[in-house]
């Protein structure tokens, strides 16, 4: 520790700033002050009741000072439904301090699941379970065309929402209402049936596969099952249906970062699947709250393990933050696939502010007219520098063939989704998304959150907020024997260290 | 970026932030701000929010709704300043426990950022004036008791070890009956520094009352805010201010007081006047250096100072940015830069070389950004180990031909005169010996952002080292004091006492 001139010590950290949290144990609101120590960024929070607590939020602060110098346009909700009586987070929503609208709506459609993972983040009633009714879908869908007309993506989960009898049906109603992207969330389990993926596929469904390691034995730790052999064959099913995959793992230090090198080959080497999105563990809901917490992982720690794994090929400052979203919540890398083998970080191609801009209008990019321009100025780019990449023939051969074949010169213009789907074939994605919990709870992001949880009367609430404060109060998805439960595997104030044990930091 | 052995987070100065091409015409939310409802003065909700190239916070009260105020008229610097980051220093005893949270346990509890960099007493309050433009709110019914005076003298030591400063201040201090006894009280080997804030009527008055103050080496921060009769009526209430402040000034020169010329700024009252300030600066030895304060409309005055609208204040930045037109140039814009070690948004300085041909402002010859620690953890300058590396590297870069300055042997001949007299061949000069050095070839320009009702952020408050220290041993920091505490202060209770306010029918 430094001394200084007059005796004093200094401080053995950097304070940044102050947010407000809320406390680890009683979920009542407490300020977090930011602090910067040792290269990492912790939250130093007090609780009148509960004392202290200190929660690492990322092991980079060169990351989490780096993320918030990308500045996009929030749009606050058309529509307040709730009023400000006991501020951020527990008047949702929205109320007046929510300054962001959905762009991502994500509906449990049921609180019925087919596993009891050790890591499951949100709480669920398998007891007579809550399935959502078709009435109550179409209300949700009017309400959500009403105010958030630039909803194009919509998300299904559950509990597992292959459980739900009307799943397909509900994927239909919301191809109906015009909304162009529709995903499923889900374990996998019921996609062994062939005959379901069909029907997914006939509605041009995503999926969305939890697939979180290789190694059995740690599935087994993190899920409470052995099912990597069943998700592998559902890969190769959705692979023969051609069916869209993003292959979901909740990283848990220690346990399965090992499996996210071989988790991106696997993406990187399947045409179906476009991204691979990565969850940082999250230590709230029916298992998260009572696991290990030496399991805590950051968004720069996976940077770290990309960066590794491709021998620099990808690194951190390939990746931008989502101009929907806070900019820490998530973390985004696309790379185009070039023709012939190979890839490069799309950042690499036009750099992080036109990035950036490309993502503005979404959480993924759509292949619209400006993203012709994008590719043109690129190949210009080349020419004029052919040296500045070691791939640039590859580049302007394939981004040749891509507008070649997404804005053809003869015949009509392709639809979108035919775009899309050229393009979604020609690059992949990696989004870090890192949900919070009630440890390292930030109501700055939750009032920028762009992913929300819509109710039949119009109510939108921000998923941390949901999985953290509003769920457990939901006799549809809890019991009391769950919340029992969950409060016997909340770690006790003076045994908690919310500090992830294997992180590096810098 | 990140130095963690190092007592200052070294900006990048090629930091640039990334914008998407919306977020320069729609609201970009920045952060979470714990902030004070205008009307109910309770701590509420806030939102930082970038909006036309300006920082709102925007507040929900449960009571009262919503409001909006302005931050910081200067996004680009905002953002800037939010990189200057420097470790606190520890003071070696805390008042207070962290009990119920911030700022209601002030102080200093041990959650606090920052120690007592620059401690005010408030001996009386009594005073002479009834000004307009007041913060606190003068009762007329104490004085500090000599035993008090003592106890709260030798608190501060306790705390603090030594001290660069300690500042008397009322009311108005003169008078209190036992003020010079208090002077010599307060001159300790621990305190390198004492001042006093004045209205300097009692300057005015008496030569000899100055004389006094130069025989004790007493500093002398003059309130002046103009030298034109109808702003300072407006400021300052009736009464031929103008002649008073002329003569304060001509007897603090003939008795060669060293003096800091303070000044409120007011949106459409005195803005016009910096340049003035800066004029007396440059042309008078015996004023070491400036203080603007944007006024703050909160305490007895200034709350119902008027006309006031919240969104058109005068914030640090407009102070930075007036200096151009306001010298004629001889200050701009890139010569000032956030103070570090308090909250940034709360400081902002330059530092100025006395040489021959007239002052040049240290950022055009010293890349103060290279050199934060010059500046860290206090808010003068201080000719430690890190000045002399500062000012060998600028004494490097001239002559290498670094910077383009019309004159730089003028400054590399200041320089290396300097460092002769502060560390001459034959003998190691006391600390001491060379502050009085570097104060005769170095001046100040300071700005001081307080916070009203509007602004009130608890972030800054966390770092505030503008302490007011409490005959009970407590060290309130400033705004916090001012917004919650100063009202229930015991030694103010009891009936208003009477007070003759000068020229009051003037």
């Amino acid at each position: 520790m430094t001394v200084e001139a007059t005796g004093r010590l200094f401080a053995e950290h950097v304070y940044y700033g102050n947010t407000k949290s809320i406390c680890g144990f009683c979920k009542e609101p407490v300020d977090a002050k930011i602090h910067i120590r040792g290269g990492a960024v912790w939250f130093d929070k007090f609780c009148p009741t509960h004392g202290q607590e200190e929660v690492l939020v990322s092991s980079s602060a060169a990351w989490y000072l780096d993320s918030l110098t990308f500045l996009a346009p929030h749009r606050p909700p058309r529509k307040v439904m709730k009023a400000v009586e006991k501020g951020c987070p527990y008047d949702c929503g929205p109320c007046d301090s929510h300054q962001q609208r959905t762009y991502l709506p994500v509906i449990p459609i049921t609180s019925a699941c087919n596993l009891d993972c050790p890591i499951c983040y949100t709480v669920n009633n398998n007891n007579n379970p809550h399935m959502l009714s078709a009435e109550e879908m179409r209300q949700i869908l009017e309400r959500l065309v009403e105010h958030h007309s630039e909803v194009d993506i919509i998300n299904f989960t559950g509990g597992e929402p292959t459980m739900h009898p009307q799943l397909v049906e509900f994927l239909e109603m919301c191809r109906e209402v015009g909304i162009e992207r529709l995903t499923v969330s889900t374990n996998g389990l019921r996609l062994l049936d062939e005959g379901y993926v069909q029907r997914l596929a006939a509605v041009d469904a995503r999926v969305i596969l939890s697939l979180d390691t290789f190694d059995e034995e740690v599935d087994k730790q993190l899920l409470g099952a052995k099912t990597v052999k069943a998700k592998l064959r559902v890969l190769d099913i959705c692979a023969r249906h051609d069916v869209t995959v993003t292959i979901l793992p909740a990283i848990a230090a220690g346990l399965n970062d090992k499996d996210v090198p071989a988790l991106f080959d696997l993406v990187m080497s399947r045409p179906n699947i476009i991204s691979l999105e990565c969850h940082t563990l999250c230590f709230t809901g029916q298992g998260g709250v009572g696991f290990e917490r030496s399991a805590r992982i950051t968004v720069p720690d996976l940077h770290r393990i990309f960066e590794a794994h491709t021998g620099g090929k990808i690194t951190s400052t390939d990746f931008v933050p989502s101009p929907l979203a806070h900019p820490h919540c998530y973390s985004i890398c696309y790379m185009l696939l070039l023709d012939g083998g190979g890839f490069v970080p799309y950042v690499r191609l036009v750099g992080r502010a036109r990035l950036f801009e490309m993502l503005e209008d979404s959480l993924y990019i759509e292949p619209r007219e400006k993203v012709e321009q994008i590719f043109l100025d690129i190949i210009d780019d080349m020419w004029a520098d052919p040296d500045r990449l070691e791939e640039s023939e590859a580049v302007l051969s394939t981004l040749k063939r891509l507008i070649r074949e997404m804005f053809p010169q003869d015949g009509p213009p392709l639809s979108l989704a035919a775009r899309r789907k050229i393009v979604e074939r020609s690059s992949k994605a990696i989004y870090i998304h890192s949900h919070m919990d009630e440890e390292n709870f930030d109501v700055a992001r939750v009032m920028k959150c762009c992913v929300g949880v819509p109710g039949p009367d119009g109510t939108n609430i921000p998923t941390c907020s949901y999985n953290v404060l509003y769920r457990e109060r939901d006799p549809r998805f809890a019991n009391a024997s769950m919340l029992d439960r969950m409060e016997q595997t909340r770690p006790t104030p003076s045994g908690c260290s919310a500090n992830g044990a294997s992180h590096e930091p810098e | 970026m990140s130095q963690s052995d190092d007592v200052c987070m070294i900006p990048n100065p090629e930091q640039r932030f990334i914008r998407t091409p919306r977020a320069e015409v729609l609201e970009v939310f920045h952060s979470f701000s714990r902030s004070m409802c205008p009307t109910c003065r309770k701590l509420v909700d806030g939102q930082r929010i970038i909006r036309d190239g300006q920082v709102i916070l925007r507040k929900q009260c449960p009571t009262c709704g919503k409001s909006e105020a302005l931050i910081s008229s200067d996004a680009e610097w905002f953002l800037r300043s939010l990189t200057f980051l420097a470790r606190g220093s520890v003071p070696h005893k805390y008042s207070t426990e962290v009990k119920d949270g911030c700022p209601t346990d002030c102080g200093l509890c041990p959650s606090h950022e920052q120690h007592s960099c620059l401690p005010i007493i408030e001996i009386t309050n009594h005073c002479n004036l009834d000004c307009p433009i007041c913060i606190v709110q003068n009762r007329h019914n104490y004085n500090m008791t000599r035993a008090e005076f003592t106890a709260v003298v030798d608190g501060l030591i306790e705390k603090e070890g030594t001290l660069d400063t300690i500042n008397i201040s009322g009311g108005e201090p003169t008078m209190h009956p036992e003020f010079m006894d208090f002077l010599d009280i307060a001159k300790r080997p621990e305190i390198s520094r004492v001042s006093i804030s004045t209205n300097g009527l009692k300057l005015a008055a008496s030569l000899d009352f100055c004389k006094e103050l130069a025989d004790r080496g007493v500093y002398v921060s003059l309130q002046l805010d103009a030298l034109s009769a109808p702003e300072l009526r407006v400021l300052r209430g009736s009464g031929d201010h103008r002649a008073a402040r002329m003569r304060a000034l001509e007897n603090l020169e003939q008795a060669n007081v060293r003096t800091t010329i303070v000044s409120t700024v007011a949106r459409g009252v005195n803005d016009d006047q910096i340049g003035e300030c800066v004029k007396l600066l440059y042309e008078n030895d015996f004023i070491y250096s400036l203080m603007f304060q944007p006024a703050a409309y909160t305490g007895y005055g200034g709350s119902h100072f008027g006309p006031h609208d919240p969104m058109n204040i005068i914030t640090i930045p407009d102070i930075v940015r007036a200096f151009e037109p306001q010298t004629a140039g001889a200050l701009t814009y890139s010569d000032f830069m956030p103070l570090p070690c308090s909250h940034p948004s709360c400081f902002a300085l330059t530092y100025l070389l006395k040489t021959k041909e007239g002052m040049v402002p240290f950022p055009r010859f010293i890349e103060l950004e290279k050199y934060l620690r010059v500046i860290c953890n206090r808010g003068t300058i201080r000719p430690d180990e890190n000045l002399e590396e500062a000012v060998r590297g600028a004494i490097d870069d001239l002559w290498s031909g670094k910077h383009q300055l019309p004159d730089p042997d003028q400054i590399l001949g200041t320089l290396k005169h300097l460092l002769r007299l502060m560390y001459p061949a034959d003998r190691v000069l006391e600390l001491e010996d060379r502050l009085q050095i570097g104060e005769g070839a170095v001046k100040t320009i300071f700005i001081h952002a307080f916070m009203d009702e509007h602004t009130f952020e608890v972030d800054r408050i966390k770092k505030c080292c503008t302490h007011y220290a409490m005959p009970d041993g407590r060290l309130m920091p400033g705004c916090a004091y001012n917004m919650f505490h100063r009202a229930k202060d015991p030694r103010y209770q009891g009936d208003v006492g009477s007070a003759t306010i000068w020229q009051k029918d003037g």
